[in-house]
């Protein structure tokens, strides 16, 4: 905007009810200030401009009484979730899958770990929370081998 | 992000004064509050995004708000302006409730939400997120809706500046 302070044109209304609001930038409201101290019809409407808003301010609280305090939100009971395929199956297997192959190329290999074909049972629980994104889901993964040992992997 | 619980307790007063200057004193705007933190909740419970929370509950409190007068039918019919003579002093504060209410119904449904919201000290910035209103044009359409505020009281014989 191209305001000169000393040289501005007298002030329209759109600019006179920012500067009453505070809503010019700080350049443009010198240059109003400024204009108003030496323009006695812009110092009269600017008078006018800021009764009108504050008066207005009053005049539509008189509609209010009392302010109540804010009763206690009634939070709905949790929803079961719907049943999320993604979630309920696909992601499980997903990780289920990687972990196999894991166990499969691990550095464990070498040793005394069991062949794919040996892990018998790959169980795998998962209880989707719906105030988390699918994320923060927990699954558990139990891996028990076929001598007997139970693993109990929490994958989040 | 603010909790729910938090963002209820900052704005609920504040959505309380908007629904009713709205809806004229004596209305109950428990149900229409309700439903709008409600909404709020669920849309938080979806994870969607509200970017500025208290201008969508402003949106949403007017919203309701304008479907309840439309299913009073206050919105289309114009009431009678409250005849404001001869009153006692105990009925006075009623009788200026029923006229600044009656004014409001002169305004653009636009104009009404501008100077209630206003009145309530939001900034031109969320006056343009909540009326859908130009940022640029809050200034100009604030100053004639001020005015015509103004010269409906004083037509209607409401002492604005006593
Ligand atoms: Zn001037």
């Amino acid at each position: 905007m191209n305001l000169k302070p000393t040289v501005m044109k007298c002030i329209n209304e759109e600019i006179l009810q920012q500067y009453v609001d505070g809503e010019c930038e700080e350049r443009e409201q010198i240059a109003v200030q400024k204009h108003i101290e030496n323009c006695e019809g812009c110092y009269s409407r600017w008078e006018q401009c800021r009764a009108r808003m504050i008066e207005i301010k009053r005049s539509l609280n008189i509609l209010i009484d009392t302010l109540p305090a804010a009763p206690p939100f009634p939070v709905p009971a949790v929803k079961v979730p719907k049943r999320n395929y993604a979630l309920q199956v696909i992601v499980p297997l997903a990780v289920a899958a990687s972990l196999l192959l894991l166990i499969w190329l691990g550095p464990g290999k070498d040793k005394n770990s069991l062949p794919l074909e040996q892990v018998l049972q790959v169980c795998f629980a998962t209880e989707v929370d719906a105030n988390k994104p699918a994320h923060q889901q927990e699954f558990t993964i139990t891996v028990v081998s076929p001598d007997g040992k139970v693993s109990e992997i929490i994958v989040q | 992000m603010d909790t729910f619980e938090k963002t209820y307790q900052d704005n609920y007063n504040v959505m309380y004064r908007i629904a009713i200057k709205m809806l004229g004193n004596g209305s109950d705007v428990t149900d229409i509050l309700q439903d709008v933190f409600m909404s709020f909740f669920e849309k938080q419970q979806q994870r969607k995004r509200v970017e500025y929370p208290r201008s969508w509950l402003c949106r949403a409190t007017l919203n309701k708000c304008v479907d309840k007068l439309r299913k009073e039918k206050k919105f289309t019919d114009a009431e009678p302006a409250p005849d404001t003579e001869d009153k006692s002093i105990c009925q006075e504060k009623q009788e200026m409730k029923a006229l600044m209410s009656y004014c409001l119904t002169r305004l653009s449904p636009r104009e009404k939400e501008l100077v209630i919201l206003y009145s309530e000290g939001l900034s031109y910035k969320e006056l343009a997120q909540v009326t859908g209103i130009a940022f640029t044009s809050i200034g100009k359409t604030l100053s004639r809706s001020l005015k015509k505020l103004e010269n409906e009281l004083k037509t209607h014989g409401y002492e604005v500046y006593k």
